[in-house]
């Protein structure tokens, strides 16, 4: 399932480290508590969430950061 | 940028094995001229980049001029021969991604860019959110090398050169060039296989980003390659 993100998440996101060319790994926590670890952000403008996570919309995103399998040294 | 090298040369490449697909890393031998090297592609072209890293001693534009002339113009003694791959190691010469052990960027230490070095960044996007207004680069953004790129020739392509998630084919292509004689933060790398892509391509990391006018509104556009 891909999201469509809006100017604040594209921005927030632009200040964080790609995990490659153009994408990042990113855990996304919901406003209902729940967490989706294995997503991945496209340009910074579209998520990618993985099939099993439940329907999203932009208003049900609390926060968006990069998962722990992204590491830089 | 690639320069038809002379016929002679080209004939005496094309009885000599490759260094890998398409290409061969050469040493040209002149008696009382420093010894260059260069890297030729289908026996014919010489593979002219300006800073290119690793893949070259002569890395100054005058040099490069110089190796260009020899190719092009070369005397009666002027010798051509292709490296082994050992040779070209050992000289510091063979391409990132054919060394073994150089894993991802990320993986390894910083480094500074070389001045005038250019690197490319492949999308699937026409616009790019880490790319400023002013051309300045978003720090911890990946791209690849200049020489590396110009090897892709679709979108697909990239997509699995670069191992990227995303199965869009990526082809908007933006060139960038940190102002030269500004160097910039690097970290430099072979894109690991992921995403059930096979990569190799190289990776760059800018590690802090780069300044204005890396970005000078140079960019074009790859056929998809999945028609």
């Amino acid at each position: 399932m891909r999201v469509k993100l809006d100017g604040f998440w594209k921005q927030h996101l632009a200040g964080l480290p790609e995990s490659g060319m153009g994408y990042q790994r990113v855990r996304v926590r919901l406003k209902s508590g729940r967490v989706i670890d294995e997503a991945l952000a496209f340009n910074a403008q579209e998520l990618e969430l993985p099939a099993d996570a439940p329907a999203v919309s932009l208003a049900d995103i609390l926060a968006i950061d990069l998962s722990s399998s992204h590491s830089t040294p | 940028m690639t320069i038809k090298i002379d016929a002679r040369l080209s004939r005496t490449l094309l009885e000599q094995p490759e260094t890998g697909m398409g290409y061969q890393i050469v040493e040209v031998r002149r008696p009382g001229a420093p010894t260059r090297h260069a890297v030729i592609a289908n026996a014919t072209d010489f593979i002219k980049v300006v800073g290119g890293p690793r893949y070259v001693r002569e890395v100054s534009e005058l040099d490069i001029r110089r190796t260009e002339f020899e190719l092009k113009y070369p005397s009666a003694e002027t010798a051509i021969r292709v490296l082994k791959r050992d040779e070209a190691a050992r000289l510091g010469l063979q391409e990132a991604r054919e060394r073994k052990g150089r894993g991802a960027a990320k993986e390894n230490p910083v480094e500074d860019s070389l001045s005038g070095e250019k690197f490319l960044r492949f999308s699937a996007y026409d616009d790019d959110p880490r790319i400023l207004p002013d051309g300045s680069v978003k720090k911890g953004t990946y791209v690849t090398t200049l020489v590396d790129g110009e090897k892709v020739k679709t979108g697909t392509e990239a997509v699995e050169r670069y191992a990227l998630p995303n199965p869009e084919p990526a082809v908007h292509r933006f060139h960038l060039q940190p102002p030269p004689p500004r160097t910039i933060v690097v970290r430099r790398g072979t894109v690991q296989p992921d995403f059930g892509h096979e990569g190799g391509g190289d990776e760059v990391i800018f590690e802090d980003g780069a300044s204005g006018g890396t970005y000078r509104g140079e960019r074009d556009r790859l056929p998809r390659g999945d028609e």
